[in-house]
C-alpha cells in the first residue's frame, strides 16, 4: 500500500533556498485535502509561500512544528488515504529520507552517519528532573556538551530541536538556556510576560519574525566584517525634475519617480566604473557585467531589497514599471527568492522622509550601497549673484576589502555627472 | 555486551579495524613474537599480550615485528601513513619517544602542515604509559603533556575498557596522528564493552560523575582514582562532577568551562609532570574563560615536578591517591 502513501516536503521556493519553516499549518492532522487545497504558509528567511496539496487524501502522521527550521526536502507532513494503516504510515515515516540532495543535505546526512556511530553509554543518565516534566523524547545521538544534555533534561527540551553553536556542532548549555527562553516565551502570553518586567514597566515581548532575524544577522555581519568608509556628493536635480515632468507628461498611469531616475543613473554609473559593480564573499570577487542593482523597500515588519535585473539594459520606463510591482508584491509577501538575490549594488532612499542625508549599511554580497536623501531647496552663487537650486546629498558605503576610496569616488563622480545631465540616460 | 579487559578491548579495537579496512596495518617490537627466535610466533603478542593472536588472522604483513629501532619503524610508519596506509605502530613504552622523537615532532606532526594539506598522516602511536610498576625513571612517566605542546598531534588516554575500544577505533579512522596512551596499570581492569564496532569522538569530553559542588578533570587512569574519590565524598553528602577529557588534544574546553561555571571550583587530576603540564593548561583555561565563576583558587593535584623514583615507597607518595585527591577537594571547598 506503500505507493498509496506520499510525503509533503519542504519546498523550494528559490534556486539558493535550503531552509525553511512552516509559519502556519492551515489543516490538522486527519484532515482531507483536495489537489490545490492550502496546507500551509511556508516561511523563509526572504519570503513567506503558500504550500498547495498536489494530491488528493488525508494528512497523516505528525505536522511538522510551526516554526522550525527544516531543510529543503525535509518531511512536513504525511499524505495518505484512509486505508493506510497507522503502523505503514510509521514505517514510511521511519523509512523516509529527505528528497533532495543538494549540498547541506548531504553534510546532514553525514552528521546523521556520525551520530549512529555515537554509542549510548550503559550508565548515561541524567540526573533527577526536578520539574517533574515528562522527558523528552530519544536525543541522546545529538552531539551536545554533558552540561548541556543535563540542563536539557532538566528543562524538558529535546536537543534535536536546539540550535548548535559550539565546536563540531555541538549543542552546548548556552544553546539549551537561549532555547528554554524561547520556548517560554512562547508559551507565556504576551500579557504574562509584560507582567515579568524588573522595572515594573510595562512593555509587550515581540519574537524575532524570520525576516527580522535575518535582518539582524547579516547587517550584523557586515557592519562587523566589511570595513565601511562613506563617500558624500550633492547633486542639482533641476534638470532631472524637468526631464521627469516631461516625461511624466501625457501618461496615464504609473508616473516616474525621481528615485526610478536615480536607480537608473546609478546602473548607468555602475557601467562607467565597474570597479563597484561587484559581489564579494570574503575571499573572491565577482565583476559583474551587467548592472542588478537592487532597491530598499521598507514594510511594516522590515525590510526587502527586490533586485531589478539588468538596470543598465532597462529604460526609464521600464525600470519604473518593474519597482512598482516589485514593491506591491513585497508589500504582499509574494515575491519569489529568486527575485531578492543576485544584486550587485543597492540604492536606499529616505527622502520621502525628509532625511537630508544617511549612512547606508552594506547589504552582502555586496560592496556598496547609496543612500539618497531628501531634494531640498538651495541659493548657490551664480554668476547674476545667487539662484535657486534643487539639491539631493547621496552618500555612498563602500567595503574597503575591495572597493578603494579613489575607486569609489569615480563612481560617484559618474554618478553626479548623470544626475545633473539627465538626458544621458534616456540613450 | 560483555565483560572485558581493557587488553581485550584494544585487542578487539585493533582486530574490527583490520578487519573492515585492509589499508590498517601494525608494527612495533614483538606485537607478533617475542619469545627469542626458537620458531614459535605468536608467542606474546606485544610486551603487555595486546596483540596476541592478531598475527594468526592477518599475517606477516599486517603484524610486522621490527627490530630494535624506535628511529627505524616510528619513521617507517609515518612514511607508510603519508602513502595512504593505516599504521598503528606499538612503541611499547611512552619513555621510548626519546629515541623517535624527530619522528614524531618534525614529521609525523608536521607533514600535512608543510605540504600545504596535500599529504596527511592517519597514524597511530599506541604506547604505555604510568607508573607504579616500580619499573623506575625510563619506564614509568606519563608524557602526555610533552605530545599535547606540539601542534599537529592529537593526544588520547583512555579511562576504562569501554573507552578504550571506541577511542582507539576513532583514533585509527581519524586522518591525523594520535598517540594513544595506555596506562599500564589497566590492562587487566574489567568492564562492559559492546561486542559491535563502536566509536567515540576525539575531544568530547564525559561526565564520569555528576554532582553540583566542585568540578575533577582528569584522564586515563586519574579518571577511576577521582570516582572513587567522587564516591567516598557522595557519602558526606559533597557532590563531585569528575569530566574525564578522552584526549588533550583536542581538548573539549567547553565542556570543563560550563562545569566550572556551574560549581564555581576546580580540582585538575593528573599524573604527568607539573610544569607546563596539563594540569596547569586547565588551570590556565579556568582563569581565562571561566574566572568570574570561581569561588576558590584551582586546586592541582600531581607528582612533584621531579623524576619518578625507584623505591616504592617513594613511588607510591609520588603518584596521586585517591586520599590526595579527596584532600584537594575538601581544601578547594573550604577555600
Amino acid at each position: 500500500m506503500a505507493g498509496k502513501i506520499q510525503a509533503i516536503v519542504m519546498p523550494k521556493l528559490g534556486l539558493s533556498m535550503t531552509e525553511g519553516m512552516v509559519a502556519k499549518w492551515h489543516v490538522e492532522e486527519g484532515a482531507k485535502v483536495a489537489p490545490g487545497d492550502m496546507i500551509a504558509e511556508i516561511e523563509t528567511s526572504k519570503i513567506t509561500n503558500e504550500l498547495q496539496a498536489h494530491g488528493a487524501g488525508v494528512i497523516r502522521g505528525s505536522l511538522a512544528e510551526e516554526g522550525v527550521d527544516l531543510p529543503v526536502g525535509g518531511l512536513l507532513c504525511v499524505l495518505a488515504d484512509e486505508a493506510s494503516s497507522e503502523g505503514e504510515i510509521e514505517a514510511f515515516i521511519a523509512a523516509f529520507k529527505p528528497l533532495d540532495s543538494d549540498r547541506i543535505e548531504v553534510a546532514e546526512a553525514e552528521e546523521a552517519s556520525d551520530d549512529a556511530r555515537r554509542p549510548q553509554r550503559k550508565d548515561d543518565k541524567a540526573r533527577p528532573n526536578p520539574s517533574g516534566q515528562q522527558p523528552p523524547p530519544d536525543d541522546s545521538r545529538i552531539p551536545a556538551t554533558p552540561s548541556a544534555r543535563r540542563a536539557a533534561a532538566r528543562a524538558g527540551i529535546n536537543l534535536a530541536e536546539v540550535t548548535p553553536t559550539g565546536t563540531r556542532g555541538r549543542v552546548t548549555r548556552e544553546d539549551v538556556e537561549k532555547a528554554a527562553a524561547a520556548a517560554q516565551s512562547a508559551a507565556a502570553p504576551p500579557a504574562q510576560s509584560a507582567a515579568t518586567a524588573l522595572s515594573g514597566e510595562a512593555y509587550e515581548e515581540v519574537p524575532l519574525t524570520s525576516m527580522r532575524q535575518t535582518i539582524a544577522k547579516r547587517l550584523t555581519a557586515s557592519k562587523q566584517a566589511a570595513p565601511h568608509f562613506r563617500l558624500v556628493a550633492e547633486a542639482n536635480v533641476d534638470r532631472m525634475l524637468d526631464l521627469r515632468s516631461d516625461l511624466d507628461r501625457g501618461m496615464e498611469d504609473g508616473k516616474i519617480s525621481i528615485n526610478d531616475l536615480l536607480v537608473k543613473a546609478a546602473a548607468a554609473a555602475l557601467m562607467q566604473v565597474p570597479a563597484v559593480n561587484i559581489q564579494f564573499d570574503g575571499s573572491a570577487m565577482r565583476r559583474y557585467a551587467a548592472a542588478h542593482v537592487a532597491v530598499a523597500v521598507a514594510l511594516e515588519e522590515g525590510l526587502l531589497t527586490p533586485v531589478i535585473r539588468n538596470a543598465n539594459h532597462k529604460s526609464v520606463m521600464e525600470i519604473s514599471s518593474e519597482i512598482k510591482e516589485l514593491s506591491r508584491r513585497a508589500k504582499l509577501g509574494s515575491l519569489q527568492l529568486d527575485e531578492l538575490e543576485g544584486g550587485t549594488f543597492t540604492v536606499s532612499n529616505l527622502g520621502m522622509f525628509g532625511i537630508k542625508a544617511f549612512d547606508a549599511i552594506i547589504n552582502p554580497p555586496q560592496a556598496a550601497i547609496l543612500a539618497v536623501g531628501a531634494t531640498e531647496q538651495r541659493l548657490i552663487p551664480s554668476a547674476g549673484g545667487k539662484r535657486a537650486a534643487t539639491i539631493i546629498t547621496a552618500t555612498l558605503s563602500c567595503d574597503h576589502r575591495v572597493v578603494d576610496g579613489a575607486t569609489g569616488a569615480r563612481f560617484m563622480q559618474a554618478f553626479k555627472a548623470l544626475v545633473e545631465h539627465p538626458y544621458q540616460l534616456l540613450i | 555486551m560483555s565483560e572485558k579487559s581493557f587488553r581485550q578491548a584494544i585487542n578487539e579495537a585493533l582486530r574490527e579495524e583490520m578487519r573492515r579496512d585492509p589499508d590498517v596495518f601494525l608494527i612495533g617490537e614483538d606485537i607478533a613474537g617475542g619469545t627469542g627466535g626458537d620458531g614459535e610466533e605468536d608467542a606474546w603478542g606485544g610486551v603487555m599480550g595486546v596483540t596476541k593472536g592478531l598475527l594468526g588472522e592477518f599475517g606477516a604483513s599486517r603484524v610486522i615485528d621490527t627490530p630494535i629501532s624506535e628511529t627505524a619503524y616510528i619513521g617507517a610508519a609515518a612514511g607508510a601513513a603519508v602513502t595512504g596506509m593505516r599504521p598503528v605502530a606499538e612503541l611499547m613504552f611512552c619513555d621510548f619517544a626519546g629515541v623517535c622523537f624527530d619522528q614524531i615532532m618534525n614529521q609525523t606532526a608536521k607533514l600535512r602542515y608543510m605540504l600545504g594539506g596535500q599529504a596527511k598522516v592517519p597514524l597511530v602511536i599506541r604506547m604505555q604509559c604510568g607508573g607504579g610498576f616500580n619499573a623506575a625513571a625510563q619506564h614509568s612517566q606519563t608524557l602526555h603533556g610533552l605530545f599535547t605542546h606540539i601542534p599537529g598531534l592529537k593526544v588520547v588516554m583512555p579511562s576504562n575498557p569501554y573507552e578504550a575500544k571506541g577511542l582507539l577505533i576513532e583514533s585509527i579512522r581519524d586522518d591525523d596522528p594520535v598517540m594513544f596512551m595506555e596506562h599500564k596499570f589497566m590492562y587487566d581492569d574489567k568492564g562492559e564493552v559492546p561486542d559491535e564496532s563502536y566509536a567515540i569522538p576525539l575531544g568530547e569530553a564525559y561526565y564520569s560523575r555528576d554532582g553540583e559542588d566542585i568540578t575533577i578533570c582528569a584522564l586515563g587512569r586519574m579518571v577511576n582514582l577521582c570516582n572513587q574519590a567522587a564516591d567516598d565524598l557522595a557519602q558526606e553528602n559533597i557532590g563531585c562532577t569528575v569530566i574525564d577529557l578522552r584526549s588533550t588534544s583536542p581538548l573539549d574546553e567547553e565542556s570543563i568551562c560550563e562545569s566550572v561555571e556551574e560549581t564555581g571550583r576546580l580540582v585538575v587530576v593528573d599524573e604527568g609532570y607539573p610544569r607546563c603540564g596539563f594540569a596547569a593548561d586547565i588551570a590556565a583555561l579556568a582563569a581565562v574563560r571561566a574566572q568570574p565563576a570561581l569561588r576558590a583558587p584551582v586546586k592541582l593535584v600531581t607528582p612533584p615536578h621531579t623524576t619518578i623514583p625507584f623505591a616504592p615507597t617513594l613511588e607510591e607518595l609520588y603518584i596521586p591517591s585517591v586520599d590526595r585527591i579527596k584532600q584537594g577537594i575538601k581544601e578547594t571547598l573550604a577555600a
